[in-house]
């Protein structure tokens, strides 16, 4: 009879340090030497994190954080505590920095892409009269993606990504993530060919005002939407306008990146854009700024930073 | 004693009188309930977190969060249980948001930092100068700081829920919402790790014997 049996690993020895190991690999440890020199080593672990005291905090702090968390009771928002959570600054309006950020630009090349393709499936079919306004209406999609078209010109564009997109393998597009795609997408992924870290729309809801959608987005972006859906805009192609006011953004104001976090809220009743960006303030502190701007105008509704 | 660390069953009564008069609106029952709840929520977040600064953000944000949650508790686990689930969600959100590894708010380099695991990297003068890791008192404390933070969040959480907090398996799963055959990997491979980093080998060193047996993934 074989008496070889593999030695205890880590598994083993932490299920036996917490009494939750058969009885079978107890018996195993009484002729495993390593393993006991090993059970030792684990156990001094555990008694070392169970027994490394954390300061306590002054009774000034704990009243601050208690009165803070019973004052969120009352009011139904947290009240800013003043002992190193982070600051909400308001930040003003800045001179352009020139440049676009370069997912923006990729965007656009992705669409004159997809123009092409059109172009020569057109070109191929041979054209006619309603070839003409098609590549008119291309045009001036074209021309909303550079920041200055209309939201009409935004739903031919969505158009576009999509049809081209599917014959054009491995072109962008704009359909919703597959998890989604039979209830509609709790979140919109920006075209692929834009950057490899495009951010996602999310759906952060409704908010009464600006006020509300700050505080909401005060400590952090949230990771996921609040509902299976965007939230309905009236807008076609929520993610392009996403895009569009993004040129606008980065004009007014000075971000040091590409947006870490795209949401789409309804405040007011009006559809909002945000964006999370990377920025420096005047004294040369890294941080994230905060701005919310009309999805239909572009005009910023609230900024701040984190 | 660590700081909060009461007899189960009587803060467990204590809690249950205490969450129902403050789910009736009692201000004082709710203020006495978030007071003696910090300590442990704080030394969680602390240990998590990493360091001061983030402990008392999450700390701050837990507290919050369970002001505005009370309502909705149910009394199905130990109010204790939930206030973890709720403290460690908040602290595993504020690693990911600040999308860095925790600040221990020491200027070391490596190497330094190696000496406070226990091991000064050269050999030359470990035995005079390394801070027992099994020890009390502040370089104690740096050492399962150091070590801690060489986790990744989610083994870390399981680690401190079960050894800080003494939670068992099943609340563990229950707070960090795995399966409990998770919990007990993590816990495994979390105190391993740990066991290699401040456990000294035999020639003074901190960093681990590549055939250092370790669990299945």
């Amino acid at each position: 009879m074989s008496t070889d049996r593999p030695p205890l690993d880590d598994l083993d020895l932490s299920n036996l340090l917490d009494e939750e190991a058969s009885q079978e690999v107890a018996a195993r440890l009484e002729g495993d030497h390593a393993g006991q020199a090993r059970l030792d080593q684990l156990r001094a672990v555990r008694d070392l994190v169970a027994g490394a005291e954390v300061e306590p905090l002054s009774g000034d702090v704990v009243d601050d954080l208690i009165s803070t968390a019973l004052d969120a009771a009352d009011d139904g928002s947290s009240a800013r505590p003043e002992h190193g959570l982070a600051e909400v600054v308001p930040v003003p309006l800045s001179r352009r920095r020139g440049g676009v950020p370069p997912w923006v630009v990729a965007a656009v090349v992705v669409v004159m892409v997809g123009l092409g393709l059109s172009l020569v499936w057109m070109g191929r079919d041979g054209g006619d009269a309603g070839d003409d306004v098609a590549f008119q209406e291309v045009g001036a999609s074209i021309s909303a993606d550079d920041g200055t078209g209309s939201d009409g010109a935004v739903e031919d564009d969505s158009r576009l990504y999509e049809s081209d997109a599917a014959a054009s393998s491995g072109a962008s597009e704009l359909a919703p993530e597959p998890s989604d795609a039979e209830g509609g997408a709790a979140t919109t992924t920006a075209p692929s060919g834009a950057s490899d870290n495009a951010p996602t729309l999310v759906n952060l809801g409704e908010f009464p005002d600006p006020d509300a959608l700050r505080e909401h987005l005060r400590d952090g972006f949230p990771a996921a939407g609040v509902t299976s859906t965007l939230p309905e805009t009236g807008i076609d192609d929520d993610l392009t306008a996403a895009f569009r006011c993004l040129g606008k953004v980065d004009g007014l104001f000075e971000p040091t990146g590409e947006p870490t976090d795209v949401g789409l809220a309804i405040v007011a009743g009006d559809p909002t854009v945000v964006y999370d960006l990377p920025y420096r303030t005047d004294e040369g502190r890294d941080t994230t700024i905060v701005i919310a701007v009309d999805e239909v105008s572009c005009i910023p509704v609230l900024s701040f930073q984190r | 004693m660590t700081p909060g660390t009461e007899p189960v069953t009587e803060a467990a009564s204590d809690d249950a009188a205490l969450v129902s008069a403050a789910q009736s609106g009692d201000r004082a029952a709710l203020d006495r309930l978030l007071r003696s709840h910090q300590a442990r929520i704080h030394a969680v977040c602390r240990r998590i977190t990493g360091n001061d600064t983030d402990a008392l953000d999450a700390t701050q944000d837990a507290l919050i969060a369970i002001v505005r949650g009370l309502p909705r508790f149910d009394g199905r686990s130990r109010f204790s249980t939930w206030a973890y689930r709720i403290a460690t969600n908040t602290c595993l959100d504020e690693l990911r948001r600040r999308k860095r590894r925790p600040d221990l708010g020491l200027t070391e380099d490596l190497g330094s930092r190696d000496s406070d695991l226990g091991g000064t990297g050269d050999g030359s003068n470990g035995a005079d100068t390394a801070p027992d890791p099994t020890g009390d008192g502040v370089a104690g404390r740096m050492a399962i700081d150091v070590a801690l933070s060489r986790l990744a969040p989610e083994f870390r959480a399981a680690v401190v829920l079960r050894d800080l907090c003494q939670l068992d398996y099943a609340e563990i799963a229950e707070v960090l919402d795995v399966p409990v055959g998770t919990v007990r990997s993590r816990i495994a491979r979390g105190r391993g790790h740990l066991a290699d980093l401040l456990t000294p080998d035999p020639d003074g060193n901190s960093t681990p014997p590549p055939e250092r047996r370790t669990s299945a993934p």
